[in-house]
């Protein structure tokens, strides 16, 4: 069987092997089931009980359906003998004549409650099977007595394929399709324990639905061997298959208390039982079958219960619950569909085999539920599934209370509900969707002015871009947590589309900059999984998003650039010229004017062209510039400068403008001073940045002068108006003060919003 | 550490400078050059180039002590100069002189093999003097400068260690070089280096000296290698 695996990828491990050992045995049982039914002995008729008359009805055995009338069969046998021969007398004839009781063609005998109807139905199969059974092998027909008591003469022949029919067939794919549904998801998802107890039990399936398949599909007949067994077997099945059931209950979603020791216990049990039937032992079989499993169905649906309770906050366990709720309601209508339909056509018989049409729907729900495949899917299907429930039960329902109550036509009947559900139904139906549709899903339109301050946003920096998108998602989702993660550097290249993870728990978006990725959990503050819906609404909005950034972005790029040239012309045209002018004017004392233009013109152009740095760094320079130069000034430095904020970025212009404010305060105490002291101090409090220059020289000059500010001339050649004008620039303040030191003190201001302009990267 | 031997001997015994050469495009500016290079060095003899072209020959003509380079030429930049000094004449003195004060020009000069770096319009005799303390060994050095050397070999270096084993201990920074510019990235000046470690501010100089031969071998190998990848030489 394995040797099938070998170099096969799809069919590598422990999933394929399960899985190819799985079809093998399928096809294997299969093939059994249908060599025991071919070996029944035909009359080419399909007997059925007839409750109300005499004998047994016989019809045509490639009629498809059971749901026949009584005055349909064919014919209505009493009694069967074996034909006419030289050999045999009137008197032989009389002893090989059996009376068919009704009871012979009971469609399961699993459904006899009285043991000795069990016995008398074995006793009659037993006889009939071996009279038409030696009438096969000696190639003679039989004889049998009709309703008007007349004797007629049929051929018997091994039953013909053609002859198996719908009833066979029936059970047996009702067996062979849990049995897949179930081996697929116990190897899909082994590491489940309910699950693997679901595979036990969809593999009961078609161990007991081809013996089903067997005794229901029958003509009439039952092998001798095989009536006993086969009841037997399918007792023993259907105990180990309702075990199992419960046990995934117990195990699923997650293991409930004390779990280990009740499998074990009833494990045990379980055994005990099968023992019992196999011996048949005690005589009463509801003792050691029946009464069971009422016990174990009623567990099932308790502990259903109870899980549902411990789980009902996880959304995941809900939907999953949702679908198993779904298909079991469902696979029910369907055996209470033909019950109901049974009742009000006054159909003799529904044929039981139809009723297992509802094992491979609750199949449906197992196979979503417990595999958890797409389960959020549900979230967006679960009202349409439902209205569209309602009305195929509508439909149905009408159609039944117009034939029972009403006694219309059953053709007429179905016409008019049809009519009255189509015109009536439908259109509510369209109403209710689309409303239910509205509120539950997220429309782009509604958020449009939303993404539009978003992408505005992203002209303040990446850093707002990022805040906005944050706050746009969290208003359309509205998800219980929120975080933001960093991609591998690996993953970050290729940032990737939004999805849906952890079953519709969580949503990942990318994020503004392609650095990280946000996870939103539970959308609608823990109400809904994510599903499809959200993830085309959450693309969108983040392919406008994009587009509208990287817009600006390129917009950005040309400014750079323009910037850039104009820099570099700049310097090439004008920065030459006034080199030229250094040059020339060193006798007249141009040189000075000159190279101060030249030195102006380099700043300007550098907080044009430059880019933000980190306040550390800045810090840095600083230090290096003013305390070489006092230091060459002779001057003691005492520098002290404090950490900066961690993170904290300073703008091109925020950067010049501070540099100049120190250079020409220094200068001021270089140059006008008089002093061998100098403070500079760089202090972060609160949400400003505060610049001191002391020094223990001669101080300023009166304090009227200095109020009336430029007029007067020591104050402008101490450059302090171009100080002034710089810290308002920055919507700083300033202020010139008696140093401690003696001297002056040069105290500037500058609010830190306006450094941070760019944004200090803020922590996720 | 261990004892290494006299670190760029070039400089350090190569005072006498009696051949210069002045690239630049400008000819009153040039003519100032030459100028500041006789006042510095009296006696020298000096060969002038207006574009990269003239001045890569004059370099195959014959060897030089000192260059004063611009960068912005006609026909290039000076780096290409630079480059051509450093491999042909490894005694010549490379320095950049230009109007670019930014870290983005002195950089890749630094790079190229640039051992100074003048801007042109300071006074002839603030040129002078820099000019003298260079050639004595003191290469400028600023926390911008500093921080880039080390970002350069923390994911340099490192990377090629496989490709280039023989030039791998020539191009590592020492634990005190990096010391130094880790100082010098902080904003703490040579002096106030020197007087941390305890050593002489010669001595602190020498160290910048043998980052900055480092910075071109580091940056040359990068290159080459490049160069290699992209299939242009033979490894």
């Amino acid at each position: 069987m394995t040797h099938t695996t070998t170099g096969h990828p799809i069919l590598a491990g422990r999933e394929g092997r399960l899985l190819v050992a799985g079809l093998v045995f399928l096809a294997f049982w299969s093939i059994l089931s249908v060599v025991i039914a071919l070996q029944e002995p035909s009359l080419g008729w399909r007997f059925v009980p007839d409750p109300q008359g005499q004998g047994v009805l016989a019809y045509d055995p490639h009629k498809a359906v059971k749901v026949a009338e009584r005055a349909q069969a064919e014919q209505r046998v009493l009694a069967i003998r074996p034909a006419a021969t030289d050999l045999a007398g009137q008197a032989g004839r009389g002893a090989g004549e059996i009376r068919l009781d009704s009871l012979i063609a009971v469609e399961a005998p699993s459904m006899l409650s009285r043991q000795e109807d069990l016995d008398r139905f074995f006793v009659l199969q037993n006889r009939v099977w071996e009279l038409l059974d030696g009438a096969l092998a000696r190639a003679q027909p039989v004889e049998v007595q009709l309703a008007d008591g007349q004797w007629i003469t049929r051929a018997v022949h091994a039953r013909q394929w053609d002859e198996l029919g719908w009833l066979y067939w029936v059970p047996l794919l009702c067996g062979m399709v849990p049995f897949v549904v179930g081996m697929g998801v116990c190897a899909w998802r082994w590491q489940s324990v309910g699950a693997r107890f679901l595979g036990l039990a969809s593999l009961m399936a078609p161990l007991a639905l081809a013996e089903v398949a067997v005794v229901t599909g029958r003509l009439w007949l039952l092998a001798p061997w095989f009536a006993e067994a086969g009841q037997i077997f399918v007792r023993c099945t259907s105990l180990v298959a309702v075990w199992a059931f419960t046990m995934m209950m117990l195990h699923y979603p997650t293991p409930l208390r004390q779990a280990r020791a009740w499998t074990r216990g009833s494990a045990w049990l379980l055994l005990v039982l099968l023992v019992l039937n196999v011996l048949q032992w005690p005589d009463h079989q509801a003792l050691r079958y029946k009464l069971w499993l009422v016990v174990a169905s009623a567990s099932l649906i308790g502990l259903a219960i109870r899980q549902s309770l411990v789980h009902r906050e996880d959304p995941v366990h809900r939907a999953a619950g949702r679908w198993l709720a779904a298909s079991a309601l469902v696979a029910f209508s369907v055996v209470i569909y033909a019950f109901v339909v049974s009742l009000v056509y006054d159909v003799q018989v529904v044929s039981n085999s139809y009723r297992w049409v509802s094992v491979p729907l609750l199949y449906v729900g197992l196979m979503v539920s417990v595999g958890r495949a797409n389960l959020f899917e549900l979230e967006r299907w679960w009202v349409p599934l439902c209205l569209w429930y309602l009305g195929g039960t509508l439909v149905v329902f009408t159609d039944l209370a117009l034939v029972a109550l009403l006694r219309v036509d059953a053709g007429a009947a179905i016409t008019l509900s049809l009519l009255v559900i189509g015109w009536l139904y439908f259109p509510a139906r369209q109403w209710l969707l689309g409303r239910l549709r509205a509120s539950s899903r997220p429309s782009l339109s509604t958020f449009m002015p939303d993404l539009i301050g978003a992408v505005n946003a992203g002209l303040a920096g990446e850093q707002a871009a990022r805040q906005a998108w944050r706050q746009l998602l969290a208003r359309v989702f509205d998800p219980l947590t929120m975080a933001c993660e960093p991609l591998d550097s690996a993953a970050a290249g290729a940032a990737a589309p939004a999805h849906i993870l952890d079953m519709g728990r969580a949503l990942q978006v990318p994020d503004v900059g392609g650095q990280g990725a946000w996870r939103l959990t539970l959308a609608r503050r823990g109400r809904q999984l994510f599903t499809d819906d959200h993830v085309q609404v959450a693309s969108q909005l983040w392919q406008l998003l994009d587009l509208g950034l990287s817009q600006q972005r390129q917009t950005q790029a040309a400014v750079d650039e323009e910037r850039l040239r104009i820099a570099s012309d700049l310097h090439d045209d004008l920065g030459a010229k006034l080199l030229g002018i250094v040059q020339a004017g060193q006798a007249d004392g141009t040189a000075r004017l000159a190279r101060q233009a030249l030195e102006e013109m380099r700043q300007s152009v550098r907080g044009m062209a430059g880019q933000p740095v980190a306040a550390g760094d800045v810090l840095a320079d600083w230090r290096a510039e003013l305390v070489s130069r006092l230091d060459a000034a002779g001057f003691a430095v005492q520098w002290d400068a404090q950490e900066p904020p961690a993170g904290l970025i300073l703008s091109p212009r925020v950067h010049l403008q501070l540099t100049r404010v120190l250079r020409e305060s220094v200068s001021n105490v270089v140059r006008h001073s008089g002093g061998r002291q100098c403070r500079v101090g760089i202090a972060f409090a609160g949400d400003a940045i505060v610049l001191d220059v002391e020094d223990d020289g001669q101080g300023l000059p009166p304090a009227p002068a200095l109020a009336a500010g430029a007029a007067a001339p020591r104050a402008a050649g101490l450059g302090l108006p171009n100080i002034e004008r710089r810290a308002r620039k920055l919507g700083g303040q300033h202020r010139f003060l008696v140093s401690g030191l003696g001297g002056v003190r040069v105290h500037v201001t500058v609010p830190l919003e306006g450094l941070a302009g760019d944004g200090a990267p803020q922590a996720h | 550490m261990a004892r290494r031997k006299p670190i760029d001997r070039r400089i350090r015994y190569h005072r006498r400078m009696q051949h210069a050469l002045i690239v630049e495009d400008l000819p009153a500016i040039r003519e100032w050059l030459a100028e500041v290079a006789r006042a510095a060095f009296p006696g020298v003899q000096v060969t002038t180039a207006g574009r990269v072209d003239q001045a890569l020959a004059r370099v195959a003509e014959r060897p030089f002590d000192l260059a004063l380079i611009d960068l912005g030429l006609p026909d290039g930049t000076g780096l290409d100069v630079v480059g051509a000094l450093r491999h042909h004449q490894p005694r010549a003195l490379p320095v950049v002189v230009t109007i670019y004060d930014d870290d983005e020009h002195l950089f890749p000069a630094l790079q190229a093999g640039a051992f100074g770096y003048l801007l042109k319009e300071q006074p002839q005799e603030t040129l002078v003097a820099q000019l003298l303390r260079m050639t004595q060994g003191e290469p400028p050095l600023s926390p911008p400068i500093a921080r880039r050397v080390l970002a350069h070999f923390a994911n340099g270096p490192q990377r090629q260690k496989t490709l280039m084993r023989q030039i791998e201990d020539e191009v590592k920074l020492t634990e005190r070089e990096t010391e130094v510019l880790q100082r010098v990235a902080k904003g703490y000046t040579l002096p106030e280096i020197a007087q941390q470690f305890g050593l002489s501010r010669h001595t602190i100089a020498d160290h910048i000296k043998q980052i900055y031969r480092k910075l071109n071998v580091s940056s040359r190998a990068e290159a080459a290698l490049e160069a290699a990848r992209r299939g242009l030489v033979q490894p």
